[in-house]
C-alpha cells in the first residue's frame, strides 16, 4: 500500500500540474478550469492516506527523515495553499494563476520524497506537546516560506513582464501586483512567526524534559532565527523605509532560497536531531 | 469585380495609416488636431481634381478620403504634405470600391484597436461634420457617410461585436487594475477631458475608485465634468502635486508633452506601494517615453494596449462575418443609390418628354372626353410612369451581385 501511494503520489500531482498548465494556458474558463480544484484536492486526499499509511507502519510521524519532511512541507504547502490561496483567487477571477506553480513546486518535492524515501517509519518521540510546538509550526512555517517565495518570485516575474509590456499568459492569469505582494507580506508575516514559534518553542520543550540536541548555538537553529527576522523585514515592508513591494519580492525569494539551501546542508548528513 | 467601379463615377481614393501600418511616433507625427480639422480638409479640396474630401484623425489612425476627377495628383500632394515622413510601407492606399469598404470597415470597429469599439463612429461623424463646415461635402460623400454612420450604429445593436471590453479606454482601467488590484481604494489622476478623458473616467467611477482628480488646461471645462462625475479639478500647474499623491494616471490630451520624466520625481516611485501606472491615450503621445525608463513606473501607450488587445479579437470571428455580411449588403445599396443617381438625368428627360407627349395628346383628343374621364387618362398616365419608374429603378439598385461583391471585399482584405 506504501509503495504503491508513494509511487502514485507523483504521477498523480503530474495529472494535477498538467490540469494546472492547461488552465493557466487558457484564454477563458473552461470545463478543466472547473474541475482543476476536484483534481487538487484530491491529490492531497492521497497524500495526507500516504501520510497515514506511513505513520501506522512505524511509531511515530514520518517527520524526521530528511526525505519525509520534504514530503510533508509538500503536503503542508499544497494544503496551506488550498485553503488560502487557491479559494480566494478562484472566486475572484475564476482561475488559479498562483496554482501552478505551487503545484509545481509540491510535484517538484513529492517527485524527490518518493524516489528516494525509505518506505518505513524509526521510532520517536510520542509526546504531543512536542509535535504541536514544534514540528507541526516548523512544517506550516516551511509552507509559508515556500508560498512567500512563490508569491515573491511570480511579483518579480509580473513587474518584469509589465515593464517590458508583454501580455502573454502570466498576465492573464496571475493576480495583479498589488496583490502579490499582499501575498507576499502575508505568507512572510505568517512564515516569521511560525518559525520563530517552532524554534523557540522546541527549544522550551527540550529544557523541560531535559532532551539533549536542542540548543541556540546550533548552525541551523541560528539560521532560522535569522530568517525569522528577514521575514519579519518582508512582512513589514510596508512601513519600513526603502522597502518598496519589489523588493520585498527580492527579499522574499531570497529568504525562500536561504531557506532550501539551508535545508539541503542540514538535512545531507541525515536527518534532525 | 474590380475595386474601380462604374457607379461611383468619380475616383475614389483613400490614404492613411493606422495602428496595424505604424507605430505611434508616426501616427502622432501624422494626427491633426481637431482644432485644425476643418481647415486641413478646406487645404485638402482646394487641391486640383478634388471635389469631396473627409479627413479621419483619431489617436489610432490618419486617413484621408478623397473623391474627384483626378485624384493621383492630390494623392501625391498628400504624401508630400500631411504623410511627408511617412515610409510608403507605413501607408496604405485604397481606391473606388476598396476605399468606400475600408471606410465602412473603419466605422463599424472592424478595422479599430480593441475589436468592435464604439468611439470611432463619433469619429467619423466629427469627421463628417468637419467636411461640412469645410464644404467638402457632396453628392457621392454625404450619402455615402450618411449610411456608413447608420450602418455602424446598426452593427452595434444587433450583433455581439459590441459586446465585451469596448474601448481603448477600458483596456486602459483594465491594465490599471493588473497593478494596482481592486481599484476601490485607489485614486486617480486624468488629464484631459476630451472624449477619451471622460471615458476613462467614467470606467474608474465605475469600478469605485475613490477619488479622480481633473486636470485639464482650461480648468473650467475640468470643473464641468467634476459637476457631472465627481471628483475635483486643477489645472495643469498641479500636475506635479498630484502625480506625488495617485495610484494611476491616464492622459488623453492634444497638443503634445504635457508630463516629463522629471516632474515623476516628486511621485517617490521607490517607496510606493504599488507601481504608478500611467496611461498615455494621446496622439502625439503626451508623456515622455524616457519616463518608462524609470523604476516603480509603468507606462503605456496606444501600441502597448494594442498588444493587450489582441486577444480580444480570438473568439469574435461569428460577429465579424455578420458585420461583414451587413456591410456588403450597404455597399451594394450604395451602389445602387449612385446607379439611380447616375441615371435621374435621363431618367427626368424621359419624364419631360412623356409629360410633353402626354400634353399633346390629350390637346388633340381633349375635347373629346368629359373632364372625369380626362382626369382619369392623366391618372393612368402618371401611375404608369411611376410604375415604370420604380421598375427601373428597383433593377438599377438590385443589379449588383453577391459574388461580385464577395471577390471585392475578398481582394481588399487579401490586400490589408
Amino acid at each position: 500500500m506504501i509503495q504503491f501511494l508513494a509511487v502514485a503520489l507523483p504521477v498523480v500531482y503530474l495529472a494535477v500540474l498538467l490540469a494546472y498548465v492547461h488552465d493557466f494556458l487558457a484564454k477563458s474558463e473552461n470545463r478543466h478550469t472547473r474541475l482543476r480544484r476536484t483534481y487538487f484536492w484530491l491529490a492531497l486526499a492521497l497524500h495526507a492516506a500516504y501520510f497515514a499509511a506511513l505513520s501506522l507502519s512505524g511509531e511515530g510521524v514520518p517527520a524526521f527523515h530528511r526525505l519525509h519532511f520534504v514530503s510533508a512541507v509538500a503536503l503542508t504547502t499544497g494544503a496551506l495553499y488550498g485553503v488560502v490561496g487557491e479559494g480566494r483567487e478562484s472566486t475572484r477571477q475564476g482561475r488559479a494563476g498562483v496554482g501552478l506553480f505551487v503545484v509545481g513546486l509540491v510535484f517538484l518535492m513529492q517527485f524527490v520524497a518518493s524516489a528516494f524515501a525509505p518506505l518505513t517509519v524509526a521510532s520517536h518521540e510520542q509526546d504531543p506537546t512536542f509535535y504541536f510546538l514544534h514540528v507541526g509550526t516548523l512544517l506550516l512555517a516551511s509552507a509559508s516560506l515556500a508560498l512567500s517565495g512563490t508569491y515573491g518570485g511570480l511579483y518579480l516575474l509580473l513587474y518584469r513582464q509589465m515593464r517590458t509590456k508583454e501580455f502573454g499568459p502570466l498576465y492573464r492569469s496571475l493576480p495583479s501586483l498589488s496583490e502579490l505582494a499582499a501575498l507576499t507580506r502575508r505568507a512572510s508575516a505568517f512564515a516569521c512567526v511560525l518559525l520563530f514559534a517552532g524554534i523557540n518553542g522546541g527549544i522550551w520543550w527540550a529544557h523541560a524534559r531535559h532532551v539533549e540536541g536542542f540548543s541556540y548555538d546550533q548552525p541551523l537553529v541560528l539560521i532560522a532565527l535569522f530568517l525569522s527576522l528577514h521575514l519579519a523585514i518582508v512582512a513589514l515592508s510596508k512601513r519600513v523605509p526603502a522597502m518598496n513591494p519589489r523588493r520585498a519580492s527580492i527579499a522574499a525569494t531570497v529568504g525562500f532560497g536561504a531557506f532550501v539551501v539551508s535545508l539541503v546542508w542540514a538535512l545531507v548528513p541525515g536527518g534532525f536531531h | 469585380m474590380p475595386a474601380s467601379h462604374p457607379d461611383l463615377e468619380r475616383q475614389f481614393a483613400l490614404l492613411g495609416l493606422s495602428h496595424w501600418s505604424a507605430p505611434v511616433e508616426l501616427r502622432e507625427h501624422c494626427a491633426v488636431p481637431s482644432d485644425r480639422l476643418v481647415a486641413r480638409t478646406r487645404e485638402l479640396v482646394a487641391l486640383e481634381g478634388v471635389e469631396e474630401v473627409l479627413l479621419v484623425s483619431t489617436c489610432n489612425r490618419t486617413e484621408v478620403l478623397l473623391v474627384g476627377t483626378g485624384v493621383d495628383a492630390a494623392l501625391d500632394a498628400l504624401r508630400a504634405g500631411i504623410f511627408d515622413r511617412v515610409a510608403p510601407q507605413h501607408l496604405y492606399e485604397y481606391r473606388d470600391l476598396h476605399a468606400v469598404v475600408h471606410l465602412m470597415r473603419v466605422a463599424c470597429g472592424l478595422d479599430s484597436l480593441v475589436l468592435g469599439e464604439s468611439q470611432i463612429l463619433g469619429q467619423v461623424r466629427e469627421a463628417m461634420q468637419a467636411s461640412e463646415d469645410a464644404g467638402a461635402l457632396g453628392e457621392r460623400l454625404r450619402p455615402l457617410l450618411e449610411q456608413t454612420l447608420a450602418l455602424g450604429k446598426r452593427v452595434r445593436t444587433h450583433t455581439s461585436l459590441g459586446e465585451g471590453t469596448l474601448s481603448v479606454a477600458r483596456v486602459a482601467v483594465d491594465i490599471a487594475a493588473r497593478a494596482c488590484g481592486p481599484l476601490e481604494s485607489r485614486s486617480a489622476l486624468v488629464v484631459g477631458t476630451g472624449e477619451t478623458g471622460i471615458l476613462v473616467a467614467r470606467h474608474l467611477a465605475h469600478l469605485g475608485v475613490r477619488d479622480i482628480v481633473f486636470a485639464n488646461r482650461t480648468l473650467a471645462n475640468a470643473e464641468k465634468v467634476v459637476s457631472e462625475l465627481g471628483g475635483r479639478a486643477v489645472g495643469l500647474d498641479a500636475l506635479e502635486r498630484e502625480l506625488a499623491r495617485c495610484d494611476l494616471v491616464a492622459v488623453s490630451v492634444d497638443g503634445g508633452r504635457v508630463l516629463h520624466a522629471e516632474q515623476f520625481r516628486s511621485a517617490r516611485l521607490s517607496r510606493r506601494d504599488a507601481p504608478l501606472v500611467v496611461l498615455d491615450l494621446s496622439v502625439p503621445r503626451a508623456v515622455d517615453p524616457d519616463a518608462s525608463e524609470l523604476r516603480g513606473l509603468l507606462v503605456y501607450d496606444l501600441d502597448d494596449l494594442a498588444k493587450v488587445v489582441a486577444t480580444n479579437r480570438a473568439g469574435r470571428e461569428e460577429a465579424t462575418r455578420e458585420t461583414s455580411e451587413m456591410l456588403l449588403a450597404e455597399v451594394a445599396k450604395y451602389l445602387g443609390r449612385r446607379r439611380v443617381a447616375r441615371a435621374a438625368p435621363l431618367l427626368a428627360t424621359l419624364g419631360a418628354r412623356f409629360d410633353e407627349v402626354k400634353a399633346r395628346v390629350l390637346g388633340r383628343h381633349g375635347e373629346a372626353l368629359d373632364p372625369a374621364a380626362l382626369a382619369l387618362v392623366d391618372e393612368v398616365a402618371r401611375e404608369l410612369l411611376a410604375a415604370a419608374f420604380g421598375a427601373v429603378k428597383g433593377g438599377l439598385r438590385g443589379e449588383e451581385s453577391d459574388e461580385a461583391l464577395d471577390r471585392a471585399y475578398r481582394t481588399y482584405l487579401e490586400r490589408r
